[in-house]
């Protein structure tokens, strides 16, 4: 019964507003997640989507993947009908539930009870349909006694189990989901699972779009892989996964805080990786969605890294620890202390944990854990002269600072990176 | 092809659609005025309250000045307001209707109608809560009326007819231009004095005839008001307001018709 048929979809997203209008991001970029310029209003705005097809039928469950502004929960509210495309043809047979953002159509002010009786009601349900499934929405959302708390008191977790519980009690045949479960423990999550394979095996259809892969090959039989708003595969998700995997592997690495593979996949091909970098994910930084220049880059990174580490020893060593993962900013700074404190030893240790991958390259001999990384660093970078190991140790001391300042000081290649980094790092460490 | 039949078959639908699921934006309605007076002490109270407290001290102080008996200005005051309450609030949250209810609209397909009707019910739930005021006004000032008076409330109905259009089409256009939610706030804040609520056409001297008269928010308030006060069918303001009426739902079509399938993006 349930079928979804997509052909040719093209969707235009408008941009409003004199600030949007006058700074576009990549102006010159042409093809999809460009920005179109035209008089009239329809053809000026972000192309979301360009000639997406594809065919899902019941029992489906399709994946849609692809990095941050390819357009994925764009094509969700396509399919749910709340975006109508601007060209193409979208046909969805079967009652839809959808379920995207968890604070959308939640009413803060009213109890758990009033928000199922709303969004029940929303879905198109009557009042005493709702009232039927009640208790079913009552046992599975484990919600008891809050139920009858106002919503703005739950936490995410809580607001999950709730909108879930409501928005699938019904037995949708399609349900679409935006990147949903992350707030749920284990016991829900699996609950969760298994209701949505209850509603794919009783003839309906599972679109889902994420970013976890393990998710992905769980619950999905086909994969959508969406970059910059066009489909660069569809098909089953064994075929297509690994190469959409392999094609996210410098930003998965990152985001996995696994700093050795940072570093060996950074070094050795780094003028491929940038290569792909500058053709791939250019338009996808583009996107007005990128937050900001440095998250969207991020190839450049580590060529910039690796640059560093020759250059500057000591001092980038710690820049570079700090900026590679988020996580590790903290130990990053934590190493740098460190080694003011211990001096030599502790230096030397975090050098080889840190820069064996830059060191591989250009230094091959000499296997003194610190030996390699000193020897580079005096060789390649002119403020490094200073050659005593005594020095050493003071220039250890000064890393911190001597970061800051080089930034400003320091003309060319390791200055970049580090500003750019710098920032990100930030960021990510006030936001924890 | 913005406007093609197709398009304006898709907005035709969305308001058939949208006053079927009445169970729906009347809950909402409610809800809204519930959410809105939770927390406080006296709750709805505060609708009844705030609009009687304003209400008499107009007319403390306009009275006098009014050239009118009390028994005369207080019930016309308070009608006055009390219609003038209606058409503000239905003006000026019809231009951010669609704009506050982003989280539906954004999380799933709904008739956009749906929440021009939520706004308008809100609305009405609100004017029948002022409407004891106007009671005990009218039972305390005791004017002269007859049964005429009771064409009051098919008069009151047309507004209520314009509100729809009028909160489609704002709200669609407040969707794109936000500074039509600042430039309706700041027009309505003008219109409250070039109404007439504190002052009688009569008495005002020619500039009611010369100025005053085009506006035409004064002929929806003597249309519900007249049939009171002097005990008259006003059928001048009649005929403004019915072109106004067809007016309006033509150009809400074309406005809805246009915006209807963006509004999405828009909010």
């Amino acid at each position: 019964m349930a079928e979804i048929f997509v052909k040719d979809l093209t969707l235009t997203y408008p941009l409003l507003g004199s600030g949007v209008r006058k700074k576009i991001i990549n102006p010159w970029a042409s093809g999809a997640g460009s920005v179109e310029r035209g008089k009239d209003d329809k053809s000026r705005g972000v192309l979301a989507l360009k000639d997406v097809s594809f065919h899902l039928k019941k029992g489906d469950r399709l994946g849609i993947v692809g990095p941050n502004g390819a357009g994925k929960s764009t094509l969700l509210r396509v399919l749910a009908g709340i975006y109508e495309p601007s060209v193409g043809e979208v046909r969805v047979e079967g009652e839809i539930a959808t379920l995207f953002n968890i604070g959308l159509g939640l009413q803060a002010e009213a109890t758990g009870y009033r928000n199922i009786l709303l969004s029940g009601l929303i879905s198109g349900k009557t009042r005493k349909e709702i009232v039927a499934k009640l208790p079913e929405i009552e046992e599975f959302s484990e919600l008891g006694e809050y139920l009858k708390l106002p919503v703005r008191t739950y936490s995410n977790g809580m607001a999950m189990r709730l909108k879930f519980a409501a928005g699938t009690t019904f037995e949708p045949n399609i349900l679409l989901m935006d990147e949903w479960l992350g707030a749920g423990d284990k016991k829900f999550t699996q609950k969760a699972r298994a209701r949505m394979q209850d509603i794919v095996s009783s003839a309906g259809i599972l679109v889902l779009a994420s970013h976890r892969q393990r998710l992905i090959q769980n619950e999905c039989n086909k994969l959508l892989w969406l970059e910059s708003g066009e489909v660069k595969a569809f098909g089953e998700v064994d075929d297509i996964l690994p190469d959409f995997l392999e094609s996210m592997e410098p930003e998965g690495q990152k985001s996995t805080h696994m700093i050795p593979k940072v570093r060996k996949v950074a070094k050795p091909p780094k003028p491929k990786d940038t290569a792909e970098a500058v053709v791939v994910p250019v338009p996808v930084s583009s996107m007005p969605l990128a937050v900001s220049p440095a998250a969207a880059s991020p190839e450049p990174a580590p060529k910039k890294t690796a640059p560093k580490k020759k250059a500057t020893p000591k001092k980038k060593n710690t820049p570079d620890k700090e900026s590679a993962p988020n996580k590790n900013s903290a130990s990053g700074r934590k190493g740098a202390t460190q080694k003011i404190g211990r001096k030599k030893k502790a230096g030397g240790k975090k050098k080889t944990s840190a820069a064996p991958a830059i060191g591989k390259k250009p230094s091959s001999g000499g296997k003194k854990k610190g030996g390699k990384a000193k020897a580079d660093v005096r060789a390649k970078s002119p403020q490094a002269k200073t050659p005593g190991r005594k020095k050493r140790a003071g220039g250890k001391k000064k890393a911190p600072a001597a970061a800051v300042s080089k930034k400003s000081a320091k003309p060319a290649s390791a200055a970049k990176p580090a500003k750019t980094r710098k920032p990100r790092v930030k960021k990510a460490g006030t936001r924890k | 092809m913005i406007f093609s039949s197709e398009q304006f078959g898709k907005s035709l639908a969305d308001l058939t659609e949208g006053f079927k699921k009445h169970e729906v934006w009347s809950t909402l309605a409610f809800e809204d005025i519930r959410s809105r007076y939770m927390r406080s002490y006296a709750g709805i109270g505060w609708i009844f309250l705030s609009f009687a407290f304003f209400v008499l001290v107009k007319i403390v102080i306009f009275g006098p000045t009014s050239g009118k008996d009390t028994s005369f200005f207080g019930p016309y005051v308070v009608i006055g307001f009390f219609v003038y309450m209606f058409m503000s609030t239905t003006i000026q949250e019809g231009c951010s209707t669609f704009i506050s209810a982003r989280g539906w609209i954004k999380g799933a397909k709904i008739p956009l109608t749906v929440f021009a009707l939520k706004s308008l019910a809100r609305n009405c739930i609100l004017a029948s809560i002022n409407f004891g005021v106007v009671i005990l006004a009218i039972l305390y000032f005791k004017p002269e009326m007859t049964w005429f008076a009771l064409w009051s409330f098919p008069l009151f109905g047309l507004l209520i007819l314009n509100g729809i259009w009028v909160i489609l089409m704002f709200a669609t256009i407040g969707a794109r231009y936000r500074d039509f939610v600042h430039a309706a706030n700041t027009v309505m804040r003008v219109m409250l004095f070039l109404t007439p609520i504190f002052w009688v056409p009569e008495t005002i001297g020619p500039i009611w005839d010369k100025l005053l008269k085009y506006n035409p928010l004064s002929h929806y308030l003597i249309l519900v008001r007249d049939p009171v006060l002097y005990n008259r069918f006003p059928m001048d303001s009649f005929i403004v307001v019915m072109s106004i009426t067809v007016l309006g739902y033509i150009a809400c079509a074309f406005v809805f018709t246009y915006g209807r399938s963006r509004v999405p993006f828009w909010v």
